[in-house]
């Protein structure tokens, strides 16, 4: 906001203007791109996941409204817009309507402190990463408020469920975080990519080891956050109608459906600007674009994984997710902490040893994942009604 | 130590199987889809021949048994018949049974009909079947039941029993006028699908 700020004040040479007008002015353009992002994002976020969706299911996805379907969100948008809200006789009237407020506010106010590109933030915040921490923690209150508020016992479960999913993978995120603060020295989002500036050896994931670990770590972390599979029990269809959005209809439950596909965003994007290069493209030097369009695509490749993880894993229970979250990822998570810590502390001479372990765990996934993919080449691709398609 | 080998091994199979299992959504994307989009593009293969799709009877082969008309669950079929005087000559049917009641209404109506098919079961000449045609949506004037689509699609959609206008009020198929429109204007009854040795024999 300060750069804006400046940058409005010296473009216009206005100079009888105090600055706190600058930075009103600033502030409210940054909010406004904060909330066209906010609505942007749902809209291309849920054509993707329908259409990745089918694909992975071998069918088609939204066909018919626009071209392939990519008129599908505004048609839906449409229909939330205009169906009533129903609010339950004996709901709670203040927190019903407060909660999902509370929780788009908390998702809305953490893209602040995003960064966009090289010096492109609303807010740069010194302490940006605890910021996004703490606004992302908010929803939690919102998900209470609106289970209790609906009056309904399965979505008082689903809030009560959602609550200690959230709470319990603050901590292993929190950490995985702080791996990256260790690494780089500062909390300021911008400052951590820079520091991962000089090509793509300089990422974080691939200068430490605990680097590696602790984005794995960090991207389970934030898939549980935003109760996306395997940990969306909260609001699994089968077991707990919707859970705590049962109740809600109409503009209110676009609210929450927003605030999901927002808090996946800010996940995605604080995994790449922590530990993917942020907005540094692959070979050192100035990003084009002041690295726009490479932090673009790196947000873009989280979020593609993440929907397509949707497809491939089972859901899990409640026990199991408190043992993944307790049990295995604050204990790793730490783990990446003090040897991050110690890796800064060494000295300069022996980081190369560290570079050259997490170069050796991305070449063992690799190796994983090639292994996976000659496995399953059996895959069967059902030739016979493909070939009979050709009739028509 | 056990404990902790085995807590490591989770964790990597927990990996392993997680990444062996996107291989495989992996390979199922940018695939042709094994879906196809109704009604723009019509269905590959014709439906099975048991298929219960719609309900036709020949009327010429009706003997007027009425063991339809009793056998319905919803009584659907409304039949009736005329003795034929002692000195009329007693045609007969394509399956060998002599027609020794005269036809005269034989209404089915469809939007009673369950489609369990009891009726073609019972029927001694076979003439009441089950065909696997599914395209016999209506679509009148004021009140557009099927989705819009090019106006080729919706005369191939309504080409099943669409007899002249008299063989249906609304539901109600008089089976006799659609058969005589069929056979008159060289159309052709649509076939029994079924082959002669799964019709239950009497």
């Amino acid at each position: 906001m300060e750069a804006l700020a400046t940058l409005l004040a010296e473009t216009t040479g206005l100079t009888g203007v105090p600055h706190i007008v600058w930075m009103i002015i600033g502030g409210l353009t940054a909010a406004g791109i904060a909330t066209a992002v906010m609505g942007v994002t749902p809209l291309l976020l849920v054509y993707v996941e329908r259409k990745v969706s089918a694909h992975v299911q071998d069918r088609l996805g939204p066909m018919r409204t626009g071209f392939h379907g990519l008129l599908q969100t505004l048609a839906d948008a449409f229909k939330l817009l205009f169906k009533e809200q129903i609010e339950p006789e004996q709901s709670d009237k203040l927190l019903f309507v407060l909660a999902p407020g509370v929780v788009f506010m908390g998702a809305f106010a953490a893209l602040a402190a995003l960064p966009l590109g090289m010096g492109i933030t609303a807010a740069d915040l010194n302490v940006g990463l605890m910021y996004i921490l703490a606004m992302t923690s908010v929803s939690v209150v919102g998900i209470i408020m609106a289970g209790w508020a609906s009056n309904n016992k399965w979505s008082l479960l689903g809030a009560m469920r959602s609550a200690a999913q959230i709470v319990s993978y603050e901590v292993p995120a929190s950490f995985g975080v702080l791996t990256a603060v260790v690494l780089a020295g500062s909390l300021n989002m911008g400052e951590i990519s820079a520091a991962q500036s000089g090509g793509i050896w300089n990422w974080f994931v691939f200068q430490s080891p605990f680097g590696f670990l602790a984005f794995v770590m960090l991207f389970i972390a934030g898939l549980a956050e935003t109760n996306r599979v395997p940990f969306d029990i909260p609001e699994a269809e089968s077991e707990l109608v919707a859970g705590y959005h049962t109740e809600y209809s109409g503009m209110r439950f676009a609210f929450f459906f927003m605030a999901e596909y927002v808090n996946m965003l800010i996940v995605a994007c604080l995994g790449a600007v922590l530990f993917l290069g942020g907005w540094n493209g692959v070979l050192p030097g100035e990003p084009v674009f002041a690295g726009i369009p490479w932090l673009l695509a790196k947000v873009a490749v989280l979020m593609y994984v993440i929907v397509w993880l949707r497809w491939v894993l089972p859901r899990l229970r409640v026990d199991q997710l408190m043992t993944v979250g307790w049990k295995v990822l604050v204990p790793l998570t730490m783990v990446t902490v003090l040897g991050a810590a110690v890796q800064v502390l060494s000295p300069p001479s022996t980081q190369i040893v560290f570079r050259i372990v997490a170069w050796a765990m991305t070449g063992v996934v690799v190796l994983i994942s090639i292994r996976a993919w000659r496995q399953t080449a059996h895959v069967p691709i059902r030739k016979k009604e493909l070939a009979s398609r050709a009739v028509a | 130590m056990r404990a902790l080998t085995e807590y490591f091994k989770n964790i990597y199979l927990a990996l392993e199987t997680a990444i062996t299992g996107m291989a495989v959504t992996l390979r199922h994307q940018g695939r042709p889809s094994v879906t196809f989009q109704y009604p723009d593009q019509p269905r590959p293969q014709p439906l099975p021949p048991r298929s219960r799709m719609s309900l036709f009877m020949d009327a010429d082969d009706c003997i007027a048994c009425m063991q339809c008309a009793r056998v319905c669950p919803v009584d659907c079929i409304e039949l009736e018949s005329n003795k034929r005087g002692k000195e009329e000559e007693v045609p007969e049917t394509t399956t060998g049974h002599k027609k020794r009641l005269e036809l005269t209404l034989f209404d089915i109506d469809m939007s009673l009909c369950c489609y369990c098919s009891d009726c073609t079961e019972v029927c001694p000449t076979h003439c009441l079947y089950m065909t696997p045609e599914f395209e016999f949506g209506l679509v009148n004037d004021d009140r557009q039941i099927l989705r819009e689509t090019s106006e080729e699609n919706r005369i191939r959609m309504q080409r099943q029993v669409v007899g002249p206008d008299e063989s249906r009020q609304g539901f109600i198929y008089d089976f006799m006028a659609i058969t005589k429109h069929l056979k008159e204007t060289g159309k052709g009854v649509p076939p029994n699908p079924l082959p002669e040795t799964d019709r239950w024999e009497k």
